[in-house]
């Protein structure tokens, strides 16, 4: 978290004070990301369900469970479910919303025959183990074991000595099971909710990749038979406190619609095992959300014969897989050029005071890796411009260039540095470029102005502010740089900036940084 | 965006419906939720918290067709339930927040009981009404910038405004809604 919330005292406001806060807080892209999480995690939580139940019934509906594009259809067709089970009074007011989804709903007339009976074999069911909950208790653990699963083969007084990557696997397997339960991959009927209590609704099929949580008790053994530790505790939340996720109803479990996010959602279980004992492991694994890439570290212990998770370690890995080299390569360039800005900060402080530092990244040589451009100095007159390009994983002086009333500016059509002079009502433009190692100016223009205003524009529109920022004292007394470099795109400057020396996003790489659209690319 | 409104959207196209609410309410969901977790959350259980509160709404929002009230009220109380929930469940362990100590907790959790603090109540109506009081756009961007914690940067894009005048305008903002404040014997 970054450390200059400077109106944090607004945290935890009342209703009031938080409708004021309601301002744009997120970019169009995350909102587009968010709105995508939204619609993948139902089509998962869908998916999840639509395994083994392609003719699965529910009353008198019966459902081809859809990706997003009928998404809505079956957050209906789950509300659908209840108004039917209740005595089919939404019937019609839901079917005639589901006509425009032919594709995913059956009429309900044609799907009746099937349907009463499989409506009626499950009810069955859901009433046996409801009375008989009590007594399964000794018996339920098995339950609550995926039903293929080598685990479930392994006794509870058996030595569980399976190969370690097989163990990773089927917890992993628990592990998003349970994180599917959680963030509403239950089927639960919305329209039964507890009376004691609201939020919670009757689960009426707690089946979640052959796992079943269909009862309390199916649930609590699920718990202490995968999990122990911190990892059990993270998950204590379902069964345990006043307001856990599952509850004991009259005639049966109930539950929230859910309880946290999707976390474990694994692509792939293909965990690899980077340390190792007898009766302790860790397994590494990866999941990818809404294009976020998440490291998990579990460690994974054996107690009385079985393994359990204990804990689970998440790092977010975006963007640090596909070319490690290069991003190693860039953490230390990035590191290379701020302490070349730190060490010359302090020294100019030191000897000279006054210190002003401005950066800038371009591609002057066209292969790619953009060249540093550091300014600095004491004052206007005494500026100058520092050009190192990175080379063998290091920074390599090149030349400099005069700084005083001087600005960097990119050319709209080459994105190649344009150096922006102006001092008095007159001012000069000029072109760089290196070749073979060298910086070349190609060109210069001089122009006249009679006022240069707030510094936004130049007097040709084909010649953009590159980038500004300097070293600066805000409220809380700290020195900050603020690095910002802005789109090429002539009238379009979506600039963005960071934080040269506290906050997370020094971390970044240079790789992410372009990601990120943080450094424009040369092209 | 009313309950009618929203069943007419549902009626034609689920998914329009769903987009449609979406953009109406993201800012104000995501602004309860921020609200109550920023202290103790990261990033990614806000975004989550934020899609779990719209896929709530979908799910149990009654479509009868005979709501003719705005839906921001039962979506706030989605929201807020939610918040607070992920609140409880992610201050149970606090060896997901390794950085914070007890006494932050502590403090974090005593902020929750807004009623028994009336003096950071009326802190905040002075700050929220010094900061409208700059009007517009500083008042969004002081937000934007020193609330949300956002870039020049990207709340240029968010104001279809310079990044370069957004940062003048944020420090100026800032300073004057300083000076405001210490008038009123607040000080930032």
């Amino acid at each position: 978290m970054r450390k200059d919330r400077v109106l944090d005292m607004l945290d935890n406001a009342e209703d009031k004070i938080v409708d004021r806060l309601s301002v744009p807080a997120l970019t169009e892209k995350e909102k587009e990301r968010l709105l995508k999480m939204s619609k993948d995690k139902l089509d998962k939580m869908n998916d999840n369900n639509t395994d083994d139940m392609t003719e699965e019934v529910r009353g008198v509906e019966k459902y081809r469970r859809p990706r997003w594009s009928t998404f809505a259809a079956i957050a209906a067709a789950v509300v659908l479910v209840g108004g039917l089970a209740g005595g089919g009074v939404l019937l019609s007011r839901h079917s005639s919303n589901s006509k425009g989804n032919d594709e995913s709903v059956v009429d309900p007339v044609i799907a009746t025959q099937p349907a009463t009976e499989t409506a009626t074999e499950a009810a069955s069911a859901a009433s046996t183990e409801a009375s008989t909950a009590k007594t399964e208790n000794t018996t339920v653990a098995a339950a609550a074991s995926p039903v293929e699963s080598t685990a479930a083969a392994v006794g509870s007084n058996e030595e569980d000595n399976r190969d370690h990557s097989a163990v990773a696997v089927d917890l992993m397997k628990a592990m998003n099971a349970i994180e599917l339960a959680s963030s509403g991959g239950l089927t639960i009927d919305g329209n039964s909710p507890l009376a004691s209590e609201n939020g919670y609704y009757k689960v009426i099929d707690g089946n979640i990749n052959g796992f079943d949580f269909s009862t309390m008790a199916n649930v609590r053994s699920f718990l202490t038979d995968n999990f122990s530790g911190s990892f059990y505790d993270e998950h204590s939340y379902l069964t345990e406190g006043s307001e856990p996720f599952f509850k004991e109803g009259p005639d049966g479990l109930y539950a929230r619609f859910a309880g946290r996010g999707n976390i474990y959602s694994w692509d792939k279980y293909e965990p690899e095992i980077i340390s190792d004992s007898e009766d302790r492991f860790t397994a590494r694994a990866y999941y990818e959300i809404a294009g976020s890439v998440t490291q998990v570290d579990m460690t994974i212990i054996k107690n009385g014969g079985k393994w359990r998770v204990d804990s689970a370690v998440r790092e977010d890995v975006t963007g640090s897989e596909q070319n490690e080299t290069e991003n190693n390569n860039s953490v230390s360039y990035v590191q290379l050029c701020k302490d070349l800005v730190n060490n010359k900060w302090n020294e100019l402080n030191s000897t000279e005071g006054n210190a002003y530092v401005d950066v800038a990244f371009n591609d002057l040589d066209g292969d790619g890796s953009p060249e540093f451009l550091f300014k600095y100095g004491t004052g206007e007159v005494n500026y100058k411009v520092d050009v190192y390009t990175f080379k063998d994983g290091s920074l390599k002086y090149v030349a400099d260039i005069h700084g005083g009333h001087a600005s960097f500016g990119i050319d709209a059509s080459t994105k190649k540095l344009v150096m922006i002079n102006g001092h008095m009502g007159s001012g000069e433009y000029d072109w760089y470029t290196m070749e073979n190692g060298e910086l070349k100016m190609l060109k210069y223009e001089s122009f006249s102005y009679e006022y240069w205003g707030s510094n936004e524009q130049t007097t040709r529109k084909d010649i953009l502010y590159m980038s500004s920022g300097t070293m600066f004292t805000v409220g809380d007394g700290n020195a900050k740089s603020y690095l910002y470099t802005q789109s090429p795109i002539d009238q379009q400057p979506a600039s963005t900036e960071y934080d040269y020396y506290n906050t997370e996003i020094i971390d970044l790489t240079y790789a992410e940084a372009l990601k990120s659209g943080r450094i424009p690319e040369g092209d | 965006m009313t309950g009618n409104e929203y069943c007419r959207l549902y009626a034609e196209s689920p998914d329009k419906a769903y987009e449609a609410l979406f953009s109406e309410y993201c800012d104000y969901v995501y602004a309860v939720v921020y609200n109550k977790l920023i202290r103790t959350a990261q990033r990614e259980d806000i975004d989550e918290c934020v899609s779990d509160i719209f896929a709530e709404f979908f799910f149990s929002y009654k479509r009868n067709g005979s709501d003719s009230g705005e839906l921001k009220g039962y979506i706030g109380t989605i929201a807020k339930r939610r918040a607070i929930n992920a609140y409880r469940s992610l201050t149970l362990h606090s060896e997901r927040f390794s950085g914070e100590t007890d006494e932050e907790f502590a403090s974090a959790a005593s902020d929750m009981d807004v009623e028994n603090d009336s003096d950071k109540r009326e802190t905040r109506e002075i700050l929220i009404n010094k900061i409208n009081e700059l009007g517009e756009p500083d008042s969004t961007i002081i937000l934007q910038k020193y609330y949300y914690d956002r870039s020049s940067g990207e709340i240029a894009e968010m104001m279809s405004m310079k990044a370069s005048a957004v940062r003048m305008r944020a420090a100026r903002a800032l300073e004057k809604l300083k000076k405001s404040l210490a008038a009123a014997g607040i000080m930032l």
